[in-house]
């Protein structure tokens, strides 16, 4: 009896895999898409590139990206004084500038440490601000200027059980929708290991990636960042986050004199894709998160997507800025819609 | 059938397609996880009928198109993948002649093949590169509207009833156009080997 159907499938085999440039070209359509669907229409600005979404969102998760896209975030509590600006000295980390990454990396973790941090009440909300500079076109790479900063702007609530943005003017109130990887919510952020070795384990458990693989090594490093971009974290688990980004290889200081949208920055990070470089950014004095930076290190040729795919959508030169997102607040707040001061 | 090729274990979270989406209405980002659960094999289904270089752009136009459409989704249905293969399906009908097109190279290369082989080994069964030759011609001779079905079952893995709601058309009507197309290879395979192509499968 001869079967026509199993027959045709057979005779095809498995389907290739599409490219990994396919693939992230096509996500970040839709997350392009999906980013400017919440917003209210305005003339020359539908929608936005989101941060990162090309490099990161593929390795990183479908929920996770849901996160990343919706947010960007910075954590400033620590790094600031009573008066706004950065402490000069901390006690027990030594002056003067850092040699390395791994330098930069265990200040950060002391800094961190030695801060005091009230949690989130479970009804209190978690508000995150992030400015991200990117291209005005809506996706795809950077090709050069010119560029534009969007803000985001978020609530948490402290339980994990809510969220909140701004819609069309108005604080809108969303339920949280279940467990995000990474974690976006405070209770499972928590929750995670604050124990370097510990911590790192458990990223690298987050994806499919083949173990020991430069991918492994790059999830890692990106799910780490994510985490630190967009969440008001406790202090021992953003010292545990830095003590786990040391261990990661390749990770080295590109920049000690970066410039995080007018405030002095120190940059550190790894080469992503092979012609990007993801970097971390603190600052020089006081080693708080101050936000992240991603430069393209080599030429790249970028293909279409649309109506034609064949099409070079553009050539990004070495050392054109894809994105810089700056975090300007992480705080804790008494109500959705109201901002740390 | 359709059971077997069905994506089995969402990695992450025991969500449904269909919370997904109708979640998608408030918090567009979601989206991406539908994108994440079915890109690859619907990039995989389209490689197989119009190459690999039309399968980027209409994979991914599958999941814009399917975005704004996400409001309109029939959240009674848990599972969205008849519904992301009927817009593919869709789009791929839009590119009929590179489809042909397509069948009809691989038919060129098969039928050789299968011609060397032939001179080689008398009795040889049929490998599978000279089989594919033979149905890609067959595939290039039939209806489009019939081949739609056809394919949606056998390489998409949907049920006759699922390519129906994939295609929009009446579950009666995607089993006679599946009942013509299938007549259709059974004669291309039967017409050159009957026994030893039903061996091999």
């Amino acid at each position: 009896m001869m079967d026509e159907l199993k027959i045709l499938r057979d005779a095809w085999g498995d389907a290739d895999a599409p490219s990994q440039d396919s693939y992230v070209q096509a996500r970040a359509a839709l997350l392009a898409k999906a980013g400017g669907a919440g917003q209210a229409p305005r003339p020359g600005r539908r929608g936005f590139r989101l941060p990162n979404i090309g490099v990161r969102l593929v390795v990183v998760g479908a929920m996770a990206v849901a996160v990343a896209a919706g947010v960007t975030a910075v954590q400033t509590s620590g790094g600031t004084g009573g008066d706004g600006r950065p402490r000069s000295v901390l006690p027990g980390i030594p002056a003067g500038p850092v040699a390395n990454a791994a330098e930069a990396l265990d200040r950060a973790a002391a800094a961190a440490d030695s801060r005091t941090f009230t949690p989130p009440r479970p009804d209190q909300w978690i508000y995150i601000e992030l400015r991200t500079r990117t291209t005005v076109k809506e996706s795809g790479g950077v090709t050069g200027g010119p560029y534009r900063t969007i803000v985001r702007r978020y609530w948490e609530r402290g339980d994990g059980k809510k969220s909140a943005r701004i819609v069309n003017g108005q604080v809108r109130i969303f339920d949280e929708f279940g467990r995000t990887i990474p974690p976006n919510d405070y209770p499972s952020l928590a929750a995670l290991p604050t124990d370097p070795d510990a911590l790192l384990r458990w990223v690298y458990t987050q994806d499919g990636e083949k173990p020991g693989s430069e991918g492994q090594h790059q999830m890692a490093f990106q799910t780490l960042s994510v985490i630190l971009r967009e969440n008001l974290l406790p202090p021992r688990t953003e010292a545990a986050i830095f003590r786990a980004m040391k261990k990661i290889p390749d990770v080295t200081l590109v920049d000690d004199s970066a410039d995080a949208a007018g405030r002095p920055a120190i940059a550190l990070g790894r080469v992503a894709e092979g012609w990007l470089h993801e970097e971390v950014m603190l600052d020089p004095k006081s080693y708080a998160y101050l936000g992240e930076r991603i430069i393209s290190i080599k030429g790249h040729t970028l293909r279409g997507i649309g109506d034609d795919p064949h099409v070079v959508a553009g050539y990004v030169k070495k050392g054109v800025l894809q994105n810089l997102t700056v975090r300007t607040a992480a705080g804790i707040v008494g109500a959705p819609g109201q901002r740390t001061p | 059938m359709a059971a077997v090729m069905r994506a089995t274990g969402v990695p992450g979270t025991g969500v449904t397609d269909a919370e997904i989406i109708e979640f998608s209405a408030r918090e567009p980002e979601c989206f991406a996880e539908i994108f994440d659960r079915y890109y690859t094999e619907i990039h995989g289904y389209v490689a197989r009928r119009l190459g690999l270089n039309l399968a980027d752009d209409v994979a991914a136009e599958t999941f814009l198109i399917a975005f704004d459409r996400r409001e309109r989704y029939d959240v009674a249905y848990a599972f969205a993948r008849p519904w992301l293969y009927g817009i593919a399906s869709n789009l791929v009908s839009r590119h009929h002649r590179a489809e042909t097109r397509q069948y009809k190279a691989l038919a060129r290369v098969g039928v050789e093949d299968r011609l060397e082989g032939h001179a080689d080994r008398i009795e040889s069964r049929v490998d599978a590169e000279s089989t594919r030759g033979l149905l890609a011609s067959a595939l290039a001779a039939i209806a489009p509207r019939d081949r739609d079905v056809l394919l949606l079952v056998a390489w998409a893995g949907l049920s006759g009833e699922e390519a129906a709601r994939a295609l929009g058309v009446p579950a009666g009507t995607a089993r006679s156009r599946l009942h013509r197309a299938r007549k259709k290879v059974r004669t291309e395979l039967g017409g050159a080997d009957p026994t030893t192509v039903g061996e091999d499968a």
